[in-house]
């Protein structure tokens, strides 16, 4: 359902990070921002306008605050009624894809549903000189998230939907978070606690299993029909099969589905999730007196052959629907780069710990104090961006995972992978 | 002496079969009784908010319900919103149904075996098609988002007249002398109908605005997708279901509970009070209609 | 085979009975069809007779009708007026301006599109804008209501011609006509049944049968997320996407027929478990409930009833988090009963998922139909059972013969429309399972619990696949309504009452 598609918490730190060149950008609402880039040709856009938001619950003040420090920092040149939705990022999409007209004019989206949403038409293209600006600021990953095909269609607000391994120190030692068998053995001694890992029954979490081992899984998306029309995938390979193989440890009672750090220390000893549960995680660890370990994702051995395990670089968008009225498009468009622009951004983190996009945000002492964060870094050297492909492939992944667990054998690995490979065809005609 | 016996051995069998009914019985309500005490419990477990092995909390305390009422989440919105919307549908759903109930019992005209077929056809279509559709004609008006609490209370009761069956079974039996009578006495149907009959159906006057009161409360499909991300739109079944999804659970599956012990208590007791009735329609009119 | 006497029929036993019915039943099958054959051909006769005839009686009114009656035919409510019937007329002629109004005004541009369904695309500027053209959506709605609202006038017209030729009628005949003074108190007595059922017909017509015309009509359109309106048009594609239900997949991918073969087997099963788990269990309460020698009566029923007042989405779904794998409360329980060996994966393995569906349904409606049958097993006529008893029969054979024909016998509709309604059990499946657990052999995203509706559902909302879910829609009702009519008369409730007596 609509849950799995939004499960793109991806966290992923531009690797750039440290030698990327600190160019920091000064927004100057006046329209002609410091460093001589010109946005647009400027229309002249002032005025009063009514602007619906919506973003997850737990930042609605802080963005009602934004937007206040926006309307502040024009002069008076704009004046926004705003009204601030809390509404969470898979029901955002599905509410735009309902009703784009009443729908809200900025929006928070997981990068799963970037392609179905240009499709419907409920994104406006971003111009070029946009594009650029964004690329310095915040890296070319970043900006990559947010394109279809060559054109950029939102903004980069947070790059922290990736996932990695949370886990409490006193059961799980740092060593044996590192790799799979041993980290399950920690488990199980630790009094039968759990690993929370969704990977058989998630294709989001089961991709990282195949990507370690090489595999790929790429479709083109045809501009003007929006469907998907082609793909290369070599998921059904001998790669695939040693992750297959690799899949079938997940086949233990010492697994739970899901990733919810709201049971780590209690039921789990370790949980892999996204840094959306990083406050669960640390008040768990705060209350109970534990001491919280975050780390990448630990490798699997297959055959005598390592394998670090993956996972999706995620990024959630800030989406600006197509006006009617090209004045509000442009102020609209100006509130959403103000929305993503360094100050708000570290002002995001500081209080929701959503991990910046914004290149100098992330060079921020509290950043790279964040554990979670620091995790997620590491990770994200193993990590693949996501890449567009239809919402169905997770289904079809997932369906695969599940399949591959409970496989008896081998041979039933490749038949799972093979069933496969057989429904990807169905997949086009599904977009 | 023969007999003696067998009437001693006939009643120890009796009570050897009462009391293995009675234990049945005890089981079978402990059974159903089970999952609300274990809701309630949930409801006061402030130590993990998530779901859990343990039914006895780990600590107690309200802060779950505390919760609900902060201005945290929009708990009593949702709660006043589907408040009003049960009270105006319950009146007016009641109304619908009794004019199509009594119209189709007591008056003989060319349209009536049609209607009463095609409305049986359309009760066939699966609702969920039509939901685009309504959002679209609610649209229209203007009655979504942020006002979507009217426009909810329209769609559920415009449609409600289909509803007919109970209330025409349970008119069925009663006679028609009494109409005929009325008539003879002067009385124009109306009159008979808002005088005569009317109060003859007390029970399953009753047991109707119980069951359209009741209904609201329920909907977490449509009240969704009518409201679009409006917070003063959205009923309390949505609301909580919104609590429910993956990356939510985590933190608010207490929340969750105690929300649903609120919001069925009232519930409860109002068909506490009103079972008899609730039971006379059931039996009446269900089966028969 | 020679008709029975009734002496011979009685002497067979049991099995040779139902042997014979059954036979019989399949011997009848042609007859019905050579019935229904004669019935759709008379009936096709008849009506083209009376296309004929109406047609030949419009003309005549208006060749032999006096000139009020002809300019009625233009300015509807004319004539009424000009007779004295002022009310009708006026109300005639209302209608027919609002007709006009709404066709200038509103309606008549999208019945003219209905063809083609929009023709301007939408088109995205540079700088972020939008101009939307055509809207399909809009248009097809509209378009209908239009369609809708033509008929109505069409058949408000004819009553304005009835009226007329009525009135001349009566005129010519020097007969009293009925004033406005007597039409309106005829509505709050001959006629008021028309008052009554104005309000709710309207609502029903516009929130249920418009809406449900218009799916009808989506079901043979391309609309889903690629021609997803306003930003996008769609368009007529005819039986294509019923073409999909007979496309069997030369792969052994998923495939939409297959899938809903089996989506439909199952949810049959689950319909039909649901109903009759319920039913007997229930029977059995009420009956263990209503036993001579129980007290507290009241009080094992009202704990029961206790359960219904909960709002089902607030305990189905608790129910469904209860059953959690590995660790859920159920799974609790079981580890520390077992030391922690045993857990079972209730929502991961299909047919402990679809045993467990079944058996949490009991749990749903047991209270209920224990209600129903309490109520019926109190209308029993007591002495049948105490002339039983004389008779030394032993409480299996009270059950079987007595209780047993006759709850059937009264509940027989009642089961029916219980079973189709388990059929469209969107709550108690969506709630408990979702619909899984997904499965690779199914096409788009469906589960092994998902039954028909649900499965519909998420095709609709997660995949906006309007046009697929339309399909489904359409499927759904045809089963239900073929199921019910060959069932209704099947049962015995509904023809054999001398049998049962």
């Amino acid at each position: 359902m609509m849950k799995k598609f939004i499960r793109k918490s991806m966290i992923l730190l531009p690797a750039l990070l440290l030698s990327a060149c600190n160019f920091k950008f000064v927004y100057n609402i006046e329209g002609l921002p410091a460093g001589g880039l010109d946005f647009d040709d400027d229309i002249e856009d002032s005025g009063t306008y009514d602007i619906k938001v919506w973003v997850d619950d737990k930042i609605v003040d802080l963005t009602k605050s934004q937007i206040g420090q926006f309307v502040t920092a024009s002069g008076g040149k704009y004046t926004i009624n705003a009204t601030v939705e809390p509404v969470d990022e898979p029901g955002a999409a599905s509410k735009m894809l309902l009703d784009v007209q009443d729908g809200a004019d900025l929006f928070v989206f997981a990068q799963d549903q970037l392609s179905r949403l240009k499709v419907a038409g409920s994104l406006a293209k971003l111009s070029n000189t946009y594009v650029d600006a964004l690329t310095e600021e915040m890296g070319i990953e970043a900006v990559n998230a947010a394109k279809v095909n060559q054109d950029v269609y939102a903004f980069p607000i947070t790059s922290d939907n990736g996932y990695f391994l949370y886990y409490r120190k006193d059961w799980v030692s740092d060593d044996a978070a590192k790799n799979m068998t041993t980290l399950l053995a920690a488990c199980a001694a630790a009094g039968g606690k759990t690993l929370n890992f969704e990977a058989p029954s998630n294709g989001f979490y089961a991709a990282s299993y195949f990507m370690a081992t090489g595999c790929t899984s790429e479709w083109t998306l045809d501009d003007a029909s929006g469907k998907f029309t082609g793909y290369k995938d070599t998921y059904n390979s001998p790669e695939g099969l040693i992750a297959g193989k690799a899949l079938r440890e997940l086949n233990t009672s010492t697994v739970a589905k899901n990733s919810q750090a709201s049971k780590l220390g209690d039921t789990a000893a370790a949980v892999v999730s996204g840094i959306w549960e990083y406050e669960v995680a640390q008040n768990r660890a705060e209350k109970n007196g534990w001491e919280l370990g975050c780390a990448a994702l630990p490798s699997f051995s297959v055959d005598g052959k390592e394998y670090h395990l993956s996972s999706f670089d995620g990024y959630k968008l800030l989406g600006v629907k197509p006006q009617v009225d090209a004045k509000k498009a442009s102020v609209c468009r100006k509130l959403a780069r103000f929305l993503t622009g360094e100050d708000c951004q570290t002002e995001r983190f500081g209080e929701a710990s959503w991990g910046p996009t914004n290149i100098a945000s992330n060079q921020s002492e509290k950043v790279l104090a964040h554990k979670g964060l620091q995790a997620l870094h590491e990770q994200h050297k193993y990590a693949k961006p996501q890449g567009q492909c239809p919402g169905a492939w997770f289904t079809a992944l997932a369906t695969t995972a599940t399949a591959i667990v409970k496989a008896g054998s081998d041979g039933e690995v490749q038949a799972a992978l093979d069933t496969y490979k057989a429904g990807l065809n169905d997949l086009l005609d599904a977009d | 002496m023969a007999a003696e016996k067998h009437s001693m051995s006939m009643s120890k069998k009796k009570t050897i079969v009462n009391t293995v009914s009675y234990i049945v019985l005890g089981l079978i309500s402990v059974i159903w009784i089970l999952p609300f005490v274990f809701l309630l419990l949930k409801s006061f477990d402030i130590g993990n908010t998530g779901v859990t092995k343990n039914f006895i909390p780990s600590a107690w305390g309200f802060d779950n319900y505390a919760y609900l009422f902060s201005s945290d989440c929009n708990f009593l919105q949702w709660y006043f919103n589907t408040f009003i919307i049960a009270l105006f549908v319950c009146v007016i759903q009641t109304v619908m149904q009794f004019m199509m109930a009594y119209t189709l019992s007591r008056f003989r005209f060319k349209l009536r075996k049609p209607l009463m077929n095609i409305m049986l056809v359309l009760g066939m279509f699966p609702g969920f098609l039509t939901m685009i559709v309504l959002y679209q004609i609610l649209k229209t008006i203007g009655l979504t988002g942020d006002n979507a609490v009217p426009g909810l209370i329209l769609v559920y009761v415009a449609s409600s007249g289909m509803g007919y069956y109970v209330i025409k079974g349970f008119l069925d039996t009663l006679p028609k002398s009494l109409d005929e009578a009325a008539l003879v006495d002067g009385a124009n149907r109306m009159q008979i109908f808002i005088k005569v009959i009317i109060p003859l159906c007390k029970p399953i006057l009753i047991y109707t605005v119980l069951t359209s009161f009741m209904g609201p409360w329920g909907d977490f499909v449509f009240a969704y997708t009518v409201s679009l991300g409006s917070q003063a739109g959205m009923n309390v079944a949505a609301g909580l279901n919104s609590w429910l999804s993956p990356a939510n659970i985590g933190s608010h599956f207490t929340h969750f509970c105690a929300g649903g012990v609120i919001v069925a208590i009232p519930v409860m007791i109002l068909f506490l009070f009103l079972q008899k009735y609730y039971v006379e329609g059931v039996t009446g009119g269900a089966v028969k209609g | 085979m020679a008709q029975l006497t009734d002496l011979e029929y009685l002497k067979l036993n049991k099995a040779q009975r139902f042997g014979l019915k059954f036979t019989a039943f399949f011997k009848a099958i042609p007859g019905w069809f050579k019935n229904l054959g004669i019935k759709i051909w008379t009936f096709m006769k008849n009506f083209f007779w009376g296309v004929v005839n109406f047609f030949k009686n419009l003309g005549l009114t208006f060749w032999h009708g006096d000139w009020k009656t002809k300019v009625s035919y233009f300015v509807m409510g004319f004539g009424s007026v000009m007779r004295g019937q002022w009310l009708r007329g006026i109300l005639f002629f209302l209608f027919e301006v609002v007709f006009i109004l709404y066709m200038v005004l509103f309606g008549g541009k999208f019945l003219g599109q209905l063809y083609i369904l929009g023709q301007n695309e939408s088109s995205m500027g540079d700088d972020g804008t939008i101009k939307y053209g055509d809207n399909s959506f809009d248009i097809l709605l509209y378009g209908v209501l239009s369609l809708f609202f033509i008929v109505a006038l069409i058949y408000t017209w004819y009553l304005n011609v009835k009226q007329n030729k009525i009135g001349e009628d009566y005129v010519k005949a020097k007969k009293q006509l009925a004033t406005a003074k007597d039409d309106v108190r005829a509505l709050v007595d001959k006629d008021f049944y028309k008052t009554l059922l104005a309000l709710p017909t309207l609502g029903i017509l516009i929130f249920t049968v418009l809406p449900i015309f218009f799916m009808i009509l989506v079901a043979f359109t391309n609309y889903d997320k690629s021609h997803f309106p306003p930003q996008n048009l769609f368009g007529w594609v005819g039986f294509d996407n019923f073409g999909l239900l007979f496309q069997w997949s030369n792969s052994e991918g998923a495939s939409f027929s297959m899938t809903f073969g089996q989506i439909l087997l199952w949810t049959l099963v689950w319909a039909f478990f649901a109903t009759f788990t319920n039913y007997f269990l229930g029977m059995l309460v009420a009956m263990l409930i209503n036993k001579k020698g129980i007290k507290l009566k009241k009080l094992w029923r009202t704990v029961l009833v206790f359960s219904i007042a909960i709002p089902q989405f607030i305990s189905i779904l608790f129910v469904s988090n209860m059953f959690q794998y590995p660790d859920g409360i159920i799974n609790g329980i079981l580890s520390t009963l077992s030391g922690g060996k045993l857990l079972i994966d209730f929502w991961g393995n299909a047919w402990i998922a679809r045993i467990t569906v079944i058996v949490i349904n009991v749990w749903i409606g047991v209270p209920y139909l224990m209600l129903v049958v309490t109520g019926i097993l109190m209308n029993i006529p007591a002495d049948l059972y105490e002339s039983a008893n004389i008779d030394g029969a032993s409480p299996w054979q009270q059950y079987s013969k007595i209780t047993l024909p006759y709850m059937l016998f009264i509940t027989g509709p009642y089961l029916l429309t219980s079973f189709t309604g388990n059929m469209n059990n969107f709550n108690v499946i969506y709630l408990l399972t979702g619909g899984g657990p997904k499965v690779q052999e199914y096409y788009g995203n469906a589960g092994k619990t998902d039954l028909l509706i649900t499965w519909l559902f998420s095709l609709a909302v997660n995949d906006t696949n309007y046009k697929l879910a339309a399909v489904i829609g359409i499927m759904v009702f045809i089963v239900v309504a073929v199921l019910s009519l060959v069932i209704y008369n099947i049962i015995p409730s509904t023809r054999n009452e001398e049998e049962f007596q």
